[in-house]
């Protein structure tokens, strides 16, 4: 029996609904400001016309931004970074996951304390770049792709799911089998956490892809190796020198900057945007693993 | 030790325990195999910088190893504490976590009128529409905020229409947490209310039904099941929230930091960074880290143990 609602309860529901499509445009709309100010004539944009779709369509921003070499560069170590750098990512974290969440495993809750104490406490910026340095690895591929190779926060979603979501009995089927622990990961375990895995996969890419603080700390002088984001900081750098000085914006070369700016945010933020509503289903399953205790 | 009778001996010998453990390490050797990278990849690259710490007590200039350079007891640490600059660091970094600390109810609120959405498919683009912001990176946020907030920028150019005077947005000091703030809360709002949207999901729709049937409000039926629901949830977000108050974003700060705002956003990760990488004082840089992590321990520690007291709900 479906107890009919008041009309204040129809009320608020009705502001409910209201606030919630302010929110989502809010969300949405600088977004779609740089993307339309990113294909039109940036004297116009620079006039504040370009408000709700492109005016003097143009793709001059994108054809500018493929011949600067900064961006080319900075676009092709990101993807190097993305793709090396995720693999790390996940051969770091989901077996020692596993064996983390096996029962046979001695002493794996001391080693579970020892691994989240480091999320409450760490070495600090400093110590890290000493021991870097002594590694050798500054200004190197290695400083950007060994750091934070296994974040503990994926590692304990990881292990929760390995817990909780692969049923004990199949496993210990598959080891009266006679399959080793490593059959038994890659050929059951493994096949039943894709919803886990893409989960990780999409964390780890979106913290390799967005990164740049990895290349500001410990790439110093190789320019070379930095990455799209690295290279975009150059761009707000220039930006916050021209805002001190009170830079003049009406030579020919602050234009094509201006136009880069829009052209280079939407090439950094493009290949994410798209691919998250796909995966999307896997965030909330990926929070809740997240939120049961370490 | 007692010595072992003869018969406990014999069914328990040394050798059999031996090689019991042996046959454990071979059946389950990959297992052990899965785990030691990972293994060493913390003991270096986590536990090794704690061992550094030691240099905030020593003077440490990269010429010298760590163990060859001289103790100086607590040298670093008077000079940041008796520094001119030292109040205004303080300041500024509470100030900005405190501020952010404020919109924490946020993504609660957004989450419980989601909740309230019954159509699945308009929940879904909601959703969809308001994580977006999350995946643009933190480079992205600040150029964004400087082409908005530029003095010829749109935001600007709206103040004029209106007949108002110009703000240099991203220079004025007093301007400054306000960006910080709420660009953070643009980011992170609808990422946010995942958790608690999902910690919504569990609520027994008897209770809904029982207290719609008894004339309870929609408000009401919010305020007294859905809250008290998500409550444990809400406890452990506000923990680790407050246990990172003296951590702000550093990254964006360092993108937003100028000359002219630095009143206000200089915090203790930018002076870290500056004073560490950028002049080279390894030593002290180090002693100011290692400051603020402590305080961010013991806030964590306390806020846990006060949490657990009152509503049996901590972290570990």
């Amino acid at each position: 029996m479906k107890v009919k609602e008041s009309i204040s309860d129809r009320v608020v529901l009705g502001i409910i609904y209201t606030i919630l499509v302010i929110a989502a445009l809010v969300c949405l709309y600088p977004l779609w400001l740089v993307l339309i100010s990113s294909f039109s004539d940036p004297n116009t944009v620079a006039l504040g016309k370009v408000l709700l779709y492109p005016i003097n369509l143009t793709i001059s921003a994108y054809t500018e931004a493929f011949r600067t070499n900064e961006i080319m560069i900075g676009y092709r170590n990101s993807l190097f970074y993305l793709v090396v750098g995720t693999i790390i990512n996940l051969l770091f974290t989901i077996p020692a996951a596993y064996s983390l969440s096996h029962p046979k495993v001695k002493g794996r809750s001391v080693i579970m304390k020892l691994l989240v104490f480091t999320m409450y406490f760490s070495g600090g910026l400093i110590p890290t770049f000493i021991l870097k340095k002594e590694l050798g690895l500054i200004n190197t591929v290695w400083a950007v792709l060994l750091s934070g190779a296994c974040s503990t926060t994926n590692l304990i979603i990881a292990r929760s799911f390995f817990v909780s979501g692969v049923p004990r009995e199949l496993e210990e089927a598959s080891e009266i089998d006679g399959c080793s622990p490593l059959q038994t990961f890659l050929q059951i375990v493994l096949p039943l956490s894709k919803a886990m895995l893409s989960v990780i996969m999409l964390y780890y890419a979106v913290s390799r892809w967005n990164d740049f603080t990895n290349s500001l700390y410990y790439q110093p002088s190789a320019d070379h190796l930095h990455s799209l984001q690295m290279v975009l900081r150059g761009f707000v750098d220039r930006a916050n020198m021209e805002a001190l000085h009170g830079g003049a914006n009406a030579d020919h070369w602050a234009e094509v900057v201006l136009q880069l700016r829009y052209s280079s945010i939407v090439i950094a933020s493009v290949p994410l945007l798209v691919i998250y509503p796909f995966i999307q289903k896997y965030f909330e399953k990926g929070v809740m693993l997240g939120s049961v205790k370490g | 030790m007692k010595t072992p009778s003869p018969r406990t001996a014999q069914t328990l010998s040394p050798s059999t325990k031996g090689q019991k453990l042996l046959q454990h390490f071979k059946t389950y050797f990959w297992l052990y195999l899965f785990i030691l990278p990972t293994l060493i990849w913390y003991a270096v690259f986590l536990y090794g910088p704690m061992g550094g710490i030691i240099i905030a007590f020593k003077r440490y200039t990269g010429a010298k190893s760590i163990w060859a350079s001289k103790w100086v007891g607590l040298k670093w640490f008077k000079s940041f504490f008796s520094s001119y600059y030292f109040t205004t660091i303080l300041r500024n970094t509470l100030t900005l976590s405190l501020y952010s600390l404020c919109t924490f109810p946020l993504p609660i609120i957004f989450a419980l009128m989601i909740n309230e959405v019954t159509h699945t498919k308009f929940k879904k683009s909601i959703q969809t529409i308001m994580y977006a912001p999350h995946f643009v990176s933190t480079v992205v946020i600040v150029s964004m905020l400087q082409l908005f907030f530029a003095n010829n920028g749109l935001v600007n150019q709206l103040l004029q229409s209106l007949g108002l005077e110009e703000v240099a947005f991203m220079t004025d000091p007093a301007a400054f947490p306000h960006l910080y703030v709420w660009s953070d809360v643009w980011q992170n709002l609808g990422w946010g209310c995942i958790v608690y949207v999902s910690a919504l999901s569990s609520v027994d729709p008897g209770l809904h039904e029982a207290a719609t049937l008894d004339g309870a409000s929609r408000l009401q039926r919010i305020w007294h099941i859905n809250i008290p629901t998500i409550l444990p949830t809400i406890m452990v977000m506000l923990i680790m929230r407050v246990g990172g108050i003296m951590a702000n974003n550093t990254n964006k700060v360092l993108l937003m930091l100028n000359d002219l705002n630095a009143d206000t956003a200089e915090v203790i990760g930018t002076f870290v960074y500056y004073r560490g990488l950028i002049d080279g004082n390894y030593s002290y840089a180090t002693a100011v880290g290692l400051f603020s992590n402590v305080i961010n321990l013991i806030l964590l520690l306390t806020v846990n143990k006060i949490s657990d007291k009152l509503t049996k709900n901590s972290l570990f």
